[in-house]
């Protein structure tokens, strides 16, 4: 072999044996992240904390606005006109937010094809009635909306629907969440648009295009 | 070049020699001169802090005593008492996220939440969370829009919030030269801020825009700052280090939800624990539609999204 | 061993050294204006990198969506410098062209002076340099072997070593008027072949392995790097060989140029094909893998900012290329030297700017943010390459006079 050709086979054997030394070295080590690998099993705790549900103070009542010394709402019961009074009670219910001429203006209706008698119940204004009939008190709302938006009912029983605030963990703390009528207005229910809070301001981020 | 001339000298020293001495010293004094912006430095390190070991090297007294001085220049720095504490991983306990992008208004209150709730810089607004405006009908993040500030949800868009995965095989981890950054038991990957050289290798191998540096030392309030702060999550960092969302671990570490999740106005985020089967995120992977950010890339990511 | 008439080591050795010293410090009128303008800019430099390490990063226009630029963009550009200073380091000793052999060590020393201005800017670009120490193994908590940082930080200082050992070696041999003992240095020189050409590639995975990029998660990655070392490095060097004889009448020879320029018109072709395999990958097939090439070179939703430097580099580039192609081009000096000049900035553009910006531009969440590197960052960037001219210049001040003989350990010190 001349001289040239042995100087090329030391660089050849030199840089396969490095590639193969650093390849090794790679192999051996892996890429690693600290996860152990032994399966972790879980255990569940003993005793759980609470779950509360906020319905909104006053729900199933004609709120006035004022508070009583507690800060609670004031509201007045639907009873109170809805039973009494001979001129309703022997009129046939309103069935259309736009009839509403007298009382109960405000009221802004956008929940589909839905009329007031498919949630209130017409004899007993203090309650409200499933599609079969069946009474349900104001406070138990929830019932009535999940027999139309299972789905969502569902979603939420999991705990993916409505938020929370508190524990995932709830052996170690309670938690709170939401009624249904908490964040949709039960007559409009739709999210309203709000405004985001500020964008980011990044260095150098200014999206012009 | 090796014989000397024949030059005049003064006290056996020629005129060159004298020229070379006072060029030295004109050069010395002007490096010294270069070099004043450095003693603003001084009043901010201190031995302790240059000798001070890797989070994982350190015994749990030595970490206290660090944490104390961490504390005690927070009071110095930015006239806040604050508590900070090393908050442990729970065992059994591996942590996964998820989102409903069928829910999600684009209001950016996790975002808000997350820069109250982890002492950000306020000049910057900076987050963790980025909220992407996109179009109905794509997912090319090129059509995509951090900056939107009109009332939400607009027609013909959703909003997909994006913020730290805690990939199960994190590119970050792999590149950091200094092991500053690595992966907990219970999958959150964390950042030893005392550590940290601040190359931001890591900064440009994350896929998701997850990482965060300081340019410049953090400013906050005093009355602003989150005085509940753990060492490896939302302490207020030095300058010149990375940074990255720790699923609020002094929170959830203790059984709490993070910052962002509480704030949600529409609920739209679910957090749990993936190894217990009775969670509510078990119950999202099980029964909803779920898929991750740039799955092609193998970063086996933990925050799944999901449409309803 | 040693003759009553030589000094043993513990004296000549010294000697060397302060033979060294003297020859770096005293020169003509030009060498002191030269270094005088040098040490300006150095300090210039520093006292922007003092005000930056004071007040933090925020002095530089880098940001969360462009977070490596000018110091970076400079790094990889010397990292392959110092690789191609080495070019001359193959026909030398593997196909015995002994007229190279005088002047491979100043491709050596190009080396040494890159490889000091590498490891500067990545000092410069650290958000904490006082925390260096994290990086020594032992030490610190290198995290070697999977970080290809890690790797970076190994390699380079080894290449360092091992050309300051051959160097050393033979500028010391050659001061005692010896012949250097071949199993001193030629084994080095072998692996200093080859750990040249793993300096740039590992530089080149730090980039290609980011899955994350897909700009620069590219195979063609590495050879790219390489071969625009092959550019740079010949480039630089037979525009300096001219200098040097200009300034201190060392004969060189025409065969290194020839050789040189031999290798430049090869790679330089090289060079173009590559970049033109990268260009038919993005564009033929589209889409959003293809967005940072087309931000590139023709602008993304109105961003343009990086798209006359590209045409320019292709310009530099492919003027340089046909200039290369006359025939007998190592004659024509003058034709060469624009040459060489129009390729050396043609892959300082297309690296810096073609290679780390479109990686960052558009962001991993398809964000556009622009970059214009801020005066702060211009200031330590021509200071760090004003202490790499300063190294150079005075390694060469000392290795041509010892390299010829003027300077031997038998001149008396008066």
């Amino acid at each position: 072999m001349t001289v040239g050709r042995k100087k090329s086979l030391y660089v050849v054997v030199a840089l396969i044996s490095g590639v193969i030394l650093a390849v090794g070295i790679l192999l051996l080590f892996g890429k690693g992240n600290d996860v152990s690998p032994e399966p972790v099993v879980f255990e569940p705790k003993g005793e759980l904390h609470e779950v509360v549900i906020l319905t909104p103070p006053g729900i199933g009542t004609l709120r006035t606005g004022l508070e009583d010394l507690h800060g609670n709402p004031i509201g007045v019961a639907c009873s109170t006109c809805h039973a009494d009074r001979a001129a309703l009670v022997d009129t046939p219910m309103i069935e259309h937010a736009a009839d509403l001429k007298e009382f109960h203006t405000e009221l802004k209706f956008e929940h589909g094809t839905l009329t007031c008698s498919s949630c209130h119940h017409p004899d007993d204004r203090d309650k409200l009635r499933l599609s079969n009939g069946t009474e349900v008190a104001f406070t138990d709302v929830m019932t009535l909306c999940a027999q139309c938006h299972g789905t969502q009912y569902r979603s939420y029983e999991n705990g993916a629907h409505g938020g929370m605030t508190g524990y995932w963990d709830l052996s170690r703390g309670p938690r709170e969440r939401n009624n249904c009528v908490a964040c949709h207005n039960p007559h409009a229910p739709a999210f309203p648009q709000l405004q985001p809070a500020p964008p980011p301001r990044d260095r150098f981020f200014n999206p012009t295009h | 070049m090796s014989q000397e001339s024949e030059e005049p000298t003064v006290g056996g020293v020629t005129r060159r020699t004298a020229m070379k001495a006072l060029g030295a010293t004109l050069g010395a004094a002007a490096f010294a001169r270069a070099m004043v912006p450095l003693q603003a430095l001084t009043e901010e390190t201190s031995v302790d802090e240059f000798l001070q070991k890797h989070y994982k090297e350190m015994t749990p007294e030595e970490l206290r005593k660090v944490m104390d001085r961490l504390e005690k220049e927070t009071l110095e720095r930015y006239g806040a008492e604050v508590e900070i504490f090393d908050a442990k991983p729970i065992p059994g306990v591996e942590y996964g996220y998820a989102l409903n992008l069928s829910v999600c208004v684009g209001c950016r209150k996790c975002a808000e939440a997350c820069h109250i709730e982890n002492n950000h810089d306020r000049k910057t607004n900076n987050s963790y969370i980025r909220v992407l405006e996109m179009e109905q009908g794509s997912m090319d993040m090129e059509r995509g829009n951090a900056s939107y500030d009109h009332p939400v949800p607009a027609p013909g868009k959703f909003y997909m919030p994006v913020q730290c995965q805690q990939c199960a095989n994190p590119p970050c981890v792999d590149v950091c030269p200094v092991q500053a950054t690595w992966k907990e038991d219970d999958g959150i990957v964390v950042v030893d801020y005392n550590w940290c050289i601040g190359c931001r290798y890591c900064e440009a191998a994350c896929p998701y825009h997850a990482r965060r540096f300081n340019w410049s030392r953090p400013e906050i309030a005093a009355e602003e700052v989150n005085p509940v702060q753990a060492y490896l999550s939302n302490r207020i960092r030095p300058k010149g280090v990375v940074e990255k969302c720790t699923f609020c671990l002094h929170r959830t570490r203790e059984g709490k939800h993070p910052a962002c999740l509480e704030a949600c106005p529409t609920g739209a985020r679910v957090f749990g624990n993936l190894l217990d089967p009775n969670s509510e995120i078990r119950w999202v992977l099980e029964n909803k539609r779920v898929y991750i950010l740039k799955e092609e890339l193998g970063t086996q990511p933990r925050f799944f999204y999901y449409f309803d | 061993m040693m003759s009553s008439k030589e000094l043993s080591h513990t004296l000549s050795y010294p000697k060397f050294l302060w033979r060294s010293l003297v020859l770096a410090t005293d020169g003509s009128l030009l060498f002191y204006a030269w270094m005088t303008f040098l040490t300006a800019l150095a300090l210039v430099g520093a006292n922007a990198y003092a005000h930056q390490v004071a007040e933090g990063m925020h002095l530089t226009a880098m940001s969360d969506h462009v977070s490596w630029w000018l110091y970076i963009a400079n790094f990889t550009f010397l990292v392959g410098l110092a690789a191609g200073g080495v070019m001359m380091v193959i026909p030398a000793y593997l196909y015995d062209d002994h007229e190279m052999h005088d002047v491979v060590i100043i491709g050596e020393l190009l080396a040494i002076a890159a490889l000091v201005m590498c490891t500067l800017f990545v000092v410069v670009d650290l958000g904490r340099p006082d925390r260096f120490w994290h990086l020594m193994p032992g030490v610190g908590k290198l995290n070697w072997p999977v970080s290809m940082l890690a790797w970076d930080v190994i390699v380079l200082n080894g290449y360092l070593l091992l050309n300051l050992h051959i160097v050393g070696y033979l500028l010391y041999t050659r001061f005692l008027g010896k012949t250097p003992n071949k199993n001193w240095y030629v084994p080095f020189v072998f692996i200093s072949i080859v750990w040249a050409i793993s300096i740039h590639t590992v530089t080149a995975f730090l980039f290609s392995g980011l899955g994350g990029r897909p700009f620069w998660n590219t195979a063609i990655l590495a050879p790219r790097f390489l071969n625009s070392a092959f550019v740079a490095g010949p480039a630089f060097i037979i525009v300096t060989l001219q200098l040097v004889k200009w300034a201190t009448g060392f004969e060189i020879g025409t065969g290194p140029i020839r050789t040189l320029s031999q290798v430049l018109r090869v790679t330089v072709l090289l060079n173009l094909f590559l970049l033109g395999a990268e260009l038919f990958t993005a564009f033929y097939t589209g889409g959003t893998h293809a967005s940072a090439v087309n931000y590139l070179f023709f602008g993304l939703h109105g961003y343009t900012g990086l798209v006359p430097w590209t045409w320019t580099a292709i310009a530099f580039n492919v003027t340089g290329a046909i200039i290369l192609l006359q025939g007998r081009i190592s004659e024509k000096l003058k034709w060469l030297n624009v040459a060489c000049v129009l390729v050396f900035f043609g892959v300082w553009i297309e690296k810096g700017m073609g290679l780390i910006i479109p990686g960052f531009i558009p962001s991993t969440l398809h964000e556009m943010v622009e970059y214009v590197p801020s005066l702060a960052e211009w200031k330590v960037t021509i200071g760090v390459w004003a202490l790499g001219f300063m190294i150079y210049t005075v390694a060469l001040k000392i290795a041509i006079p010892v390299l010829t003989g003027k300077v031997s350990v038998k001149d008396r010190i008066k």
